[in-house]
C-alpha cells in the first residue's frame, strides 16, 4: 500500500501555494494519496482473492478489482453504466453461446451419420468379399466330400455358423478399430472443426458465468450504495388461493389485464408520435 | 435539458419481485411498495437554465420542493394536469409533448428511486390514472413508466383505491385530486365507462378561483398560485361555522393582514355542485334495489378529501337530492389511490406481468 501511494505522490506536481494564488486559485480539494492508494490497494487484493478462490480469468480479477474500486469509492452512477455494459455484453456472450450450441450440435449429428454410413459402406463390401471366399472355400470343401452324401449335408449347416461367427467377428474387429483411429492416428477435419467448437463453447459459457458473477457484484454494490431496501418477496406472488372474495378479484384482475394487453396492442398499432419524420419521402 | 438515461434493463437473475403502486398525481405523486417503503413528492420537475445555475444547485434535474423552491433558477415543469400527461392527447408534432413526456419519466424514476429499489430485482407497477381518461393518455403512460420497470399495468385511480380497501362492491368512490374529482360505482365486477364520471372541478379549480377572489378582495396585494395553494392546504374548508383566516400578504412590498375565510369557503364549494351532480347521475343510473346501499356506501379520498366539512356537506346535498346518504372519509388520503395500486400488483397473476412486460 505504501509503495502504491509512493508511486502515485511520484506522478503528482510540486507547486506552492503562493504559485497557487497567483495562478487566482482561491482554494483546493484535498486528495490523501495514502487513502487512495490503500482503496486501490484493498479493491485488488480483494478482486485477486475472490477470482482466486473461484479460479477466474485475469479479465475477471481485472472486472471484479473495476467494480470493487468504484463500490469503495461511492461511484454510483458509474457502477450503474458499468452494470448495463456488463448486462449487454452478458446478452451477447448467451446469444453467441446459444448459436454455437445449435452448430456443435447439428456438426455431432452430421458427424455421427457421416461415420454410420462409412460403416455401413465399410461392412456391406467386406460381407461380400467374405461371402466370395467362403463361398470359394465351401465349393471346393463340397467337390472334395462328394464321394461322402452326409459330409456334403452338414457342409450347408456348416457353411451358415461359419459366416455368422465370421460376420461377429468383423464387426467387433470394425468397432475396435473406430476409437483407435481416433485415438491413435490423426484426427480427421470433422473431428478437429468439433474439438475447437466444444473448446469455444466452453470458454463462452465460462465467459459468461464470469459476466453473470460480475453483473451481481455491480448490483450489489449499486444496492448497498443508494442504501436499497430488498423486497419482501422473492418471486412473483399473484392472488392467494383463500383470499376474501377470490372468485370476483380474479375476474377484475383478469379485466385489469386484458385491457393492458388490449392497450398495448393499440400502442405497437400506432405510428409512434414522437418519432422524427421519415425525411425525403414524407410530405 | 439533460439526456434521456438509458432505460433499465431487466435482472437476468433477479434475487426478488419489487412490487409498486404509483398514483401519479397533478399535484404529488405517490409510491408505495412491497419493500415496505411509502413516499410522496410535489410532482414539479426543473432543470437549471443554464450553466450557472447548474453550478449553483450542483444538480442536473431537481424535483418537488426543491424544484418548486428554485423554480426561477429553472426551467420549471408541472408535468401534469387534468391527471394526464400535458400535451399527450395532441399528435406529438407539438414540442412541448416531448418536453413533458421527459419530464414525466424524470419524475417517475425519481418517484420510484424513493422507493428505494435493489437493483437485481424485478420491478412490477401499477400506476392510477383518472378514471375517464383517453387512450392516448394511457399510452402515454405506459410510455413514460416502461422505460424504468419490467412491467406496468395501468387502473383507473378510483377502482384502485376501492380495491385496497377491498370495497368492490355497492360502493361509490370519489378521488378528489388536483387535476380531477374521478367518482366510480363498484358492482362487484369491472367498472365501465358509465360507472365512471370525471370532472375537472378539483384542487386546481379550487386555486384558481380564490386566486381571483383574492385579487378582488385584496387590492394591491401581490399574489401568486403558489401561495393560494399554501392558503388552501392549511385552512380549505366549506362548511358553514367558520373561525377567521388571517394572512399576510405584500402590499408595495409591505406585508398586510387580510382576512380572507369567506373568499376560501366560496372557492372550496366552487367544486361541490358538479361533484354531487356526479353522485346524483351515478346513484340514479344504478339498479333501484341496490341504490340504497351505493347512497350509503360513498368513500371520500383524495388530497381534496381533507376540506374541513366536505364531507358532512356533501350527506345534507345527498339527504336532500337523494333522500339519503351517509360519506366516509379514507384514513390515508394521500396514499390511497398508491396502497390499492400496490394491493392490484400484489395480486395480479405472474404471468399475466410477463404478458405485458
Amino acid at each position: 500500500m505504501h509503495r502504491l501511494a509512493g508511486l502515485f505522490r511520484s506522478k503528482s506536481n510540486l507547486t506552492s501555494l503562493k504559485q497557487l494564488e497567483r495562478e487566482g486559485v482561491r482554494s483546493v480539494n484535498v486528495l490523501d494519496i495514502g487513502r487512495l492508494g490503500a482503496l486501490v490497494g484493498e479493491a485488488m487484493e480483494t478482486a485477486l482473492r475472490e477470482a482466486l478462490a473461484v479460479g477466474g480469468s485475469a479479465e475477471f480479477a481485472v472486472g471484479g478489482a473495476q467494480v470493487e474500486f468504484m463500490r469503495r469509492l461511492g461511484l454510483g452512477q458509474r457502477l450503474a453504466d458499468h452494470g448495463a455494459e456488463l448486462e449487454a455484453q452478458q446478452n451477447a456472450l448467451a446469444s453467441q453461446v446459444g448459436t454455437l450450441t445449435g452448430v456443435l450440435a447439428q456438426s455431432r449429428e452430421q458427424l455421427a451419420l457421416s461415420r454410420e454410413r462409412d460403416h455401413s459402406a465399410a461392412t456391406t463390401g467386406l460381407r461380400a468379399q467374405l461371402d466370395l471366399v467362403l463361398g470359394q472355400t465351401l465349393a471346393r470343401l463340397e467337390q472334395l466330400a462328394t464321394s461322402t452324401p452326409s459330409v456334403a449335408a452338414e457342409i450347408g449347416t456348416l457353411r451358415r455358423t461359419l459366416r455368422a461367427a465370421l460376420l461377429e467377428l468383423l464387426d467387433e474387429a470394425l468397432c475396435a478399430a473406430a476409437p483407435m483411429r481416433v485415438a491413435g492416428a490423426p484426427a480427421d477435419a470433422n473431428d478437429t472443426k468439433l474439438d475447437l467448437l466444444e473448446r469455444r463453447v466452453r470458454k463462452l459459457n465460462a465467459q459468461l458465468l464470469e459476466s453473470q458473477e460480475l453483473l451481481a457484484r455491480t448490483r450489489a454494490g449499486q444496492s448497498e450504495l443508494q442504501g436499497a431496501v430488498p423486497s419482501i418477496h422473492r418471486v412473483a406472488q399473484g392472488l392467494r388461493s383463500d383470499a376474501t372474495d377470490g372468485q370476483a378479484k380474479r375476474s377484475l384482475l383478469q379485466a385489469i389485464f386484458e385491457h393492458n394487453l388490449e392497450l398495448r396492442r393499440t400502442l405497437a398499432d400506432q405510428p409512434d408520435p414522437h418519432a422524427a419524420p421519415t425525411g425525403a419521402g414524407s410530405k | 435539458m439533460s439526456e434521456t438515461p438509458s432505460p433499465r434493463l431487466r435482472p437476468t437473475n433477479p434475487s426478488g419481485v419489487l412490487y409498486m403502486g404509483i398514483d401519479l398525481g397533478t399535484s404529488r405523486t405517490s409510491v408505495a411498495a412491497s419493500n415496505g417503503v411509502r413516499e410522496s413528492v410535489a410532482s414539479y420537475v426543473g432543470y437549471p437554465k443554464d450553466v450557472v445555475a447548474k453550478k449553483a444547485l450542483k444538480k442536473d434535474v431537481l424535483f418537488g420542493d426543491e424544484a418548486l423552491g428554485n423554480r426561477l433558477a429553472l426551467d420549471f415543469y408541472r408535468p401534469l394536469a387534468g391527471g394526464v400527461i400535458q400535451h399527450s392527447d395532441g399528435d406529438g408534432s407539438n414540442p412541448d409533448a416531448k418536453r413533458f413526456l421527459k419530464a414525466t419519466q424524470d419524475l417517475i424514476r425519481h418517484a420510484i428511486s424513493l422507493a428505494r429499489p435493489k437493483q437485481d430485482e424485478l420491478i412490477y407497477a401499477v400506476v392510477g390514472c383518472p378514471a375517464q381518461c383517453s387512450l392516448r393518455n394511457k399510452s402515454s403512460i405506459v410510455e413514460a413508466v416502461r422505460p424504468v420497470v419490467d412491467s406496468v399495468m395501468i387502473v383507473s385511480e378510483p377502482f384502485s383505491v376501492a380495491y385496497g380497501l377491498d370495497l368492490l362492491t355497492d360502493c361509490l368512490v370519489i378521488d378528489i385530486g388536483a387535476g380531477t374529482t374521478d367518482l366510480c360505482r363498484m358492482h362487484g365486477t369491472m367498472p365501465t365507462a358509465d360507472d365512471q364520471v370525471t370532472t375537472p372541478f378539483a384542487g386546481d379549480h379550487v386555486d384558481q378561483t380564490l386566486l381571483e377572489l383574492l385579487k378582488k378582495k385584496c387590492v394591491g396585494a401581490a399574489i401568486s398560485i403558489q401561495m393560494v395553494k399554501d392558503l388552501k392546504e392549511k385552512f380549505s374548508f366549506v362548511g358553514e361555522k367558520r373561525d377567521p383566516v388571517a394572512v399576510d400578504l405584500p402590499v408595495n412590498g409591505k406585508p398586510t393582514r387580510f382576512e380572507v375565510a369567506a373568499e376560501l369557503r366560496e372557492a372550496c364549494r366552487s367544486i361541490v355542485p358538479s361533484m354531487v351532480d356526479a353522485i346524483h347521475q351515478l346513484i340514479a343510473s344504478f339498479d333501484p334495489d341496490f341504490q340504497s346501499r351505493l347512497k350509503n356506501h360513498v368513500l371520500l379520498g383524495g388530497g381534496g378529501s381533507q376540506m374541513g366539512g366536505l364531507r358532512e356537506m356533501l350527506e345534507v346535498e345527498m339527504r336532500e337530492r337523494l333522500g339519503e346518504g351517509r360519506v366516509v372519509r379514507v384514513d390515508e388520503p394521500t396514499y390511497g389511490g398508491a396502497n390499492g395500486a400496490l394491493k392490484i400488483a400484489h395480486d395480479m397473476p405472474p404471468e399475466f406481468w410477463e404478458k405485458v412486460s
